[in-house]
């Protein structure tokens, strides 16, 4: 007991006691093997949980509910955000339909919103998503994508239009509707997801 | 989830799913892969090993770093350093400031007596002074004055024009600094070190005592990487210092958050002023509230959109306040306490200097002991839950984020189920509950009746026995329960921040996120005939089932009434004969949260207090004070959560009620089975209605957003809640499922923005949250009738509620008309842009108030 308590006086004294570690909550996002719009096959958490800014929407390529409202809103953000977080930022749109959603699909989907090729210097990357139907439900459900009512969360019809953003370095995440004020979203996107003070609140630190 | 579409599945996603299978075989374990970081029901509800092996720590109290009379802080050659002497910026110049209020006369305060057009910052505060009253003292002696400024802070600046003057307590402003920060605190049984949030580097934060008359002004310091906002929840505040979610502290910034701790104003209009009041009564008429004296408040964060988070890393703490009135019912021994010792401030009644208050062990916090008001037989306690990941020893905020964020471990001020040291005696203990999202029923049980439950010996027969016969399905509800037979009563005397009017008895209270109770039991009565060096031993349990943010619900396999309570309060049988399920189901085994260790020869002075001893006066808004009548919805949509099909926006105000008036809310809940505690900031509420469809709970309807259900069956129950409830003051009001509430309001002493939101944390964040900002009245000499069409109402002030306020006059002008209107959505069907519209109010006037 004393030998302990010696032990740790003393390394006090000498670097302080050893940091704890974190957990981040991005810790929580399943690892799980995905196939993007260019037929690129990656693991969620490797591929995005990378020290970069991050928004992920659910969607599915016939959705004629608030899929397009949401894609067009992301379209948007990209434009809005580039100027503060080049490409720092990647935004992942999450197929729940991956047993229709192949990457051709996927690609087809992309190019009404200007994301069917790879982006270009200081461009946000647009990363659309699909996979085996259980490793897309793993990965849906560790990013907050469900609801607590089993008819609703099988449907895809009725699906949250909400938007997860955060930042995989600062830890810092929200989960908020795609149909905010467009202002708002932006003023809320920079401030969570944002890397420095001047990003994030828009005057200087 | 896709299991149907699983049959069309096409080639292409047959070969996916066959090289994710490969792929999987590989994938290293993830740290949320592990079952310890997610939410376990079954943990929550099992005695975990060493369980209550360790003391429930009581909060230290903060010491202040400077009380002064208000002038000498404005002047350099008195030396006040008002945050201490490593912090030389004066009050207000930090980089966020102090409220305005500090210096300056807002300009509706005319109507309290006040110059608005007065700039000199002393001679303002004067004017406060007198415009706001005085109160009785408690104890002339130690308050040092028959009366006490209840807008304090400096003897030298009371107008001479006040009656007795120098009869007028006046207690100097208080200077408290805390630093937000994180802190590592070694947690029993973690192999690491927890890296909360921490106010002042405590779990939970430092205990702020107030005193009602003491102008307070706290600087908080950001330290962490997030943006904060600080609401001091139940307290009567300036709105930059209520913690509004915008109003932030930055990273690296400071705040400096003013609480006047004043009583807000009353204008009694028909009756006499009670005895002696008339002394009372300011210049312009106004009597002190003192039913709105607070009692138990708490801060937390409030920052937009990262509330829930920040206040699951820790940041949370108790503000104290201490009103004359209170400390009446103190000192003359009717609540428990020291009597007179207990009333004393050692700031205010010099009793020691710096060195022999503060704790050498833990500089800037009092002494165990030396504290203001320092009481052992009132503990406060705040319950949270949390999900801690066993290997890292963190908190996990895990993936149940949009539902409310539940736990399976339970910490009591900071300490999982520990246990209580107590005397035989009253105690007051003053329950807060600062989970994100679990509701609570408290209910105290004897040792036998606790291990009978949790272990399963006796009880369980007994009732084998009473239900002999029946069939097993049907038994089963009665089975469960049983417990008003065996709990053990108590007198509960508040809900939230108020004392009742009356103490009550009761064996169990519900409290919902936000919620405190107050409540005292009497150990020595429950332990009588306790042989002299033995101890008798309780516990606290909570007898709850919840499993889900989304409110407390049995689990689905059980064979019981799957409506856990019909009604979120124990409802009284009304004894009508009305067939009402006022039947409750309670968990077969409790969930110990703490034991009681009662020891000792009983107490020979005890406090007074019993069933029905009058507390806190009551001042019911009467009919003819509410100015206009709105209704809100609570409701889910599009995967998060609106009040009346709109997202939160803290940049438009959704109601402007008129300052210094009353009004009626009608709180709707807008289905699919949630429970939501709706807080409103600024003020107290009272209850004028509680009503429920019954029938409504058996309709189960799964669109989301689901349908507002159509409550057509509503039945008034308010008369079924305890009676406290029914009387008494709320700041957070729980709506069960398919309920409706009808609260009124007063508007009093501030300007606006502040919130009203749902307290539960996650909600909140995903935006189910409104802005209302009291506005002056236009023409002060309305009559009565012109007031009315002078309310802030929908349509021409262009708020979101739906107006239900009875219109003479519909064509009228109305004033407070506020910019809100965005472009609709690009891109979105017309149909979700004209859900951002109001809908057109008939202009008929003659809408049924009812709807």
């Amino acid at each position: 007991m004393a030998g302990l308590l010696w032990n740790l006086l003393t390394r006090l004294g000498e670097d302080g006691p050893p940091a704890p570690p974190r957990l981040r909550r991005c810790d929580r996002f399943a690892n799980a093997p995905v196939v993007d719009q260019f037929g690129e096959r990656l693991r969620f958490r490797d591929a995005f949980v990378d020290g970069r800014a991050l928004i992920v929407n659910t969607m599915y390529t016939v959705c004629r509910g608030t899929c397009p409202g949401t894609s067009e809103r992301l379209q948007t953000l990209r434009e809005r955000l580039a100027p503060t977080f080049t490409d720092r930022l990647t935004i992942v749109s999450l197929s729940i339909d991956p047993a229709r959603d192949d990457p051709r699909a996927l690609r087809r989907f992309a190019t009404i919103y200007d994301a069917e090729t790879r982006p270009g210097p200081g461009i946000p990357d647009w990363r659309f998503l699909t996979g085996a139907p259980a490793d897309v439900d793993r990965l849906r459900r560790s990013l907050d994508f469900y609801d607590l009512d089993p008819a609703v969360d099988e449907d895809p019809t009725r699906h949250a239009s909400t938007l997860l953003f955060g930042n995989t370095t600062t830890d810092r995440w929200a989960n908020l509707p795609a149909e905010l004020p467009e202002a708002e979203l932006i003023r809320t996107i920079r401030r969570v997801a944002g890397f420095t003070f001047e990003e994030r609140y828009g005057i200087p630190g | 989830m896709l299991n149907r579409r699983t049959l069309l599945k096409s080639a292409t996603a047959a070969a996916l799913g066959a090289a994710a299978s490969e792929a999987r075989a590989e994938a290293p374990p993830s740290t949320f892969d592990e079952p310890t970081a997610r939410f376990e029901p079954a943990r929550a509800e099992a005695e975990p090993a060493g369980a209550f092996a360790r003391e429930l720590p009581r909060p230290a109290t903060l010491r202040p770093t400077a009380v002064a009379p208000r002038e000498a802080f404005d002047d350099p050659n008195t030396g006040v350093q008002p945050f201490g002497p490593t912090d030389p910026l004066p009050i207000g110049d930090g980089f966020h400031g102090v409220a305005r209020e500090w210096a300056e006369t807002p300009a509706h305060w005319a109507g309290y007596g006040c110059d608005p057009s007065e700039t000199d910052p002393h001679a303002c505060w004067g004017q406060k002074m007198r415009a706001f009253g005085t109160v009785p003292a408690h104890d002339p002696e130690a308050v040092g004055g028959t009366r006490v400024a209840n807008w304090g802070g400096s003897r030298s600046l009371l107008p001479s024009d006040v009656p007795d003057a120098a009869d007028v307590a006046c207690f100097p402003v208080k200077c408290f600094k805390i630093h937000m920060e994180e802190r590592a605190i070694q947690l029993p049984g973690m192999p690491h070190p927890t890296l909360f949030h921490a106010y002042g580097g405590t779990i939970p934060g430092p205990t702020l005592r107030m005193r009602l008359g003491q102008p307070t002004v706290v600087r908080f310091q950001n330290h962490l990487d997030t943006e904060t906002s600080i609401h001091f929840h139940g307290g009567h505040n300036p709105s930059h210092a209520d913690g509004f979610p915008t109003f932030y502290v930055l990273p690296g910034k400071t705040r400096d958050y003013f609480y006047p701790n004043i009583l807000p104003l009353l204008k009694r209009k028909d009756e006499e002023p009670a005895a002696g009041a008339e002394r009372e009564k300011t210049p312009a008429g106004y009597l002190p509230d003192i039913g709105e004296g607070q009692s138990t408040c708490w801060y937390h964060d409030h920052g937009m959109d990262c509330t829930a988070y920040n206040v699951a890393k820790g940041l949370a703490g108790f503000a104290l306040v201490f009103g004359e009135h209170e400390l009446k019912l103190i000192a003359d021994r009717v609540l428990p306490g020291l009597g007179k010792r207990s009333c004393r401030d050692p700031e205010l009644n010099s009793l020691g200097d710096a060195a022999s208050l503060e704790d050498p062990r833990k500089p800037g916090f009092y002494k165990p002991g030396a504290e203001p008001y320092h009481n052992p037989y009132d503990i406060p306690i705040v319950i949270q839950d949390r999900v801690f990941d066993r290997r890292t020893g963190q908190i996990a905020y895990d993936a149940t984020g949009h539902n409310g964020y539940l736990g399976d471990t339970f910490l009591l001020n900071g300490q999982e189920r520990p246990f209580l040291r107590m005397k035989n005696r009253k105690h007051r203990l003053r329950f807060l509950n600062g989970s994100n999202a679990r509701v609570y029923r408290l209910r105290i049980l004897t040792e036998a009746d606790y291990h009978a439950r949790v272990h399963g010996r006796g009880l369980r027969a007994e009732f084998a026995a009473d239900v002999e016969g029946e069939d097993e399905v049907e038994a089963a509800p009665r089975r469960r329960g049983g417990y008003d037979e065996t709990a053990v009563p108590f007198l509960r005397i508040g809900k939230d921040s108020w004392l009742w009017p009356n103490a009550r008895a009761a064996k169990s209270v519900l409290i919902a996120p936000a919620n405190r109770a107050d409540l005292v039991v009497d150990f020595k009565e429950l332990t009588k005939g306790l042989k002299r060096g033995d101890r008798a031993v309780f516990y606290l349990v909570n007898t709850m089932p919840q499993r889900d943010g989304r409110g407390p619900k049995l689990p689905l396999d059980d064979p019981g009434d799957p409506r856990v309570l019909p009604l979120p309060f124990d409802a009284v049988d009304p004894g009508d004969g009305e067939p009402r399920p006022v039947k409750v189901a309670e968990l077969d085994r409790p969930i110990g949260l703490m034991k009681i260790i009662v020891e000792g020869p009983p107490a020979r002075r005890d406090a007074t207090v019993a069933d029905g001893t009058e507390l806190n006066p009551r001042e019911p808004i009467r009919d003819d004070e509410v100015e206009a009548v709105r209704e809100f919805i609570f409701e889910r949509g599009k995967g998060a959560w609106m009040i009346s099909g709109r997202f939160y926006d803290p940049t438009i105000s959704n109601a402007c009620p008129t300052h210094d008036t009353a009004e009626e809310w009608v709180l709707r809940n807008g289905g699919g089975g949630w429970w939501h505690p709706i807080h409103i900031h600024l003020e107290s509420h009272q209850l004028v209605s509680y009503m429920k469809d019954f029938d409504a709970d058996e309709v189960v309807d799964p669109r989301d957003p689901p349908a507002a259900p159509v409550l057509s069956n509503l039945v008034e129950v308010l008369d079924q809640m305890p009676e406290g409830d029914q009387v008494g003051l709320h700041d957070t009001q729980v709506l069960g499922p398919n309920t409706v509430a009808r609260i009124r309001m007063r508007f009093r002493t501030w300007s606006g923005p502040f919130v009203f939101h749902c307290h539960n944390l996650e909600h909140e964040d995903m935006r189910m949250m409104f802005n209302f900002e009291p506005v002056p009245r236009p023409d002060p000499d309305a009559s009565p009738d012109d007031r009315r069409r002078q309310a802030n109402i929908a349509p021409d002030a262009r708020t979101h509620g739906v107006d239900m306020t009875w219109q003479p006059d519909p064509a009228v002008e109305r004033v407070g008309e506020l910019e809100w209107e965005y472009p609709p959505v690009p891109a979105t069907p017309a149909r979700d842009a004209a859900e951002h519209q109001i809908p057109p109010r008939p202009r008929d006037g003659k809408r049924d108030p009812a709807g």
